[in-house]
């Protein structure tokens, strides 16, 4: 992930709507901009799926409050846009 | 026309829940969970907010515990037939809805389960909690793995010690199922300190929201199998529902205006205070049971509870007589058997039922004196 921190944009795929947006709340709730994006289909390999888009200067963070709001998460990765 | 049948849905409906439903298919009333469009995601974000409302005034731990219906029936089949498991035995009050007793018949009927009915001691003034528990423990087999009560009864005003109940699952290794359908937005509930499992509730009657929402609301913990299987917005190259609720649970498109309606529904209940809500339509409650007791040949049944519903009857004059003359006095109310063979099984009520008189939060005690005149009225004819 600290890779991608330079580069501008990561997700965090979490599969349904409603992860999704009950990652959002937590990550609002913690004063992280984020946003909910559909995954992109050509990534996941059980078809479509919704992830949170965040700022990757705050990978660390958004990695440390999704866990424990016991959230799980399927894949970090580096996206295009928020 | 003075509407008292609440106990079948609530009406008239504050504005704020009708304003938004109006809100949403103008606005906002793209299909949730399908799609990123924004009319897609306004839709999801209303939803998901209707969840946290919802688990909020619950006890629920979590959003996703929401599980969205059209109605309690269907909450209810998903938790007996999700939850219940080949030889499993059920056991049953005798208040019980036709939601809650024909499903376990049907179940029964094909041989995947047994049930026994536990008494609910509706009728005897002095049982106390412990004589509740007591009989219900005389019930239990080996094989009991779940126990369903109503919250509130349907028929009369009889309401569940569902604290006391909840524990007595938790000692004895029950699942807790409670039929919500009247005590929503009227009763205070909440899960945890209730230990219930699935607790199962409709949008449109207490909780003031308009028909076609409901929802099941699950422990933590508990995971049924599903009812119906289909579309769940994600994981679509799965041949299986997928494992997480709520989408596990809500295959198909949801009913976003009837949620949304529901959410202001709730929101109004909690600006308006369960405990205040309860306290109004237990007081007209009072004043109608007051006057009719008074009534030479009515017979009000287990009359020594005090909550949302009356049940009456009159002598000599069928249920159906006396609910039509009351509509023609312009005042509706339901008579029958209400869809409770059990309850009105329980209750001895006479062939053709009784007449059930529900108020809800709009109602005045003005309105209880003048359904109490029309009653007399019809006793003079």
């Amino acid at each position: 992930m600290k890779e991608y921190a330079s580069r501008g944009v990561c997700l965090a795929t979490l599969g349904s709507m409603t992860q999704a947006l009950r990652a959002q709340t937590a990550l609002t709730n913690a004063a992280i901009r984020a946003e909910v994006v559909k995954a992109d289909s050509a990534r996941t390999k059980r078809g479509c799926a919704y992830a949170v888009a965040f700022s990757c200067s705050q990978q660390e963070n958004v990695q440390q409050i999704l866990k424990s709001a016991g959230i799980r998460v399927r894949e970090y990765y580096e996206g295009d846009s928020v | 026309m003075i509407y008292l049948d609440n106990a079948a849905t609530s009406f008239p409906k504050p504005a704020r829940v009708s304003d938004e439903m109006l809100r949403c298919m103008r606005q906002y009333c793209g299909n949730p969970g399908r799609g990123s469009h924004a009319l897609a995601m306004e839709a999801a974000e209303r939803i998901y907010a209707c969840r946290e409302e919802a688990a909020a005034f619950f006890g629920v731990s979590s959003p996703e515990n929401v599980i969205f219906t059209p109605n309690t029936t269907v909450a209810l089949n998903m938790a007996v037939k999700g939850l219940l498991r080949q030889g499993d035995h059920v056991l049953l009050s005798d208040m019980e809805h036709n939601a809650v007793y024909r499903p376990v018949q049907k179940l029964k009927n094909q041989g995947r389960i047994t049930f026994d009915v536990f008494p609910s001691l509706v009728t005897h003034p002095e049982a106390t909690v412990a004589d509740l528990c007591m009989g219900i423990a005389k019930c239990l087999r080996p094989n009991t793995r779940m126990l369903i009560c109503t919250h509130a009864s349907n028929i009369c005003s009889w309401k569940a010690p569902l604290r006391e109940l909840g524990a007595f699952c938790r000692r004895h290794g029950l699942l807790f199922v409670v039929d919500a359908a009247q005590s929503a937005g009227h009763e205070v509930i909440d899960m945890k300190e209730m230990a219930i499992d699935a607790l199962c509730v409709p949008g449109h009657k207490g909780l003031l929201g308009p028909q076609g929402s409901g929802m099941l609301l699950l422990g933590d913990g508990i995971m049924a199998d599903t009812l119906l299987e289909g579309g769940s917005g994600y994981n679509s190259l799965d041949a299986e529902m997928p494992l997480e609720a709520p989408e596990r649970y809500e295959a198909g498109t949801l009913a976003t205006p009837a949620i949304v309606g529901l959410c202001e529904g709730i929101r109004e209940v909690k600006r308006l205070g369960v405990a205040s809500i309860a306290r109004h339509i237990a007081g007209l409650n009072a004043r109608l049971q007051n006057h009719l007791r008074h009534l030479p040949g009515v017979r009000i049944y287990a009359p020594q509870h005090s909550g949302a519903v009356l049940l009456f009857g009159v002598e000599g004059i069928s249920a159906d007589g006396v609910g039509d003359w009351l509509n023609r006095c312009g005042f509706c109310v339901r008579a029958g058997y209400h869809c409770s063979a059990l309850g009105h099984t329980t209750l001895n009520t006479p062939p053709g039922g009784a007449v059930r008189v529900s108020p809800g939060i709009y109602n005045t005690k003005e309105q209880m004196d003048h359904f109490a005149s029309a009653v007399e009225e019809l006793l003079k004819k």
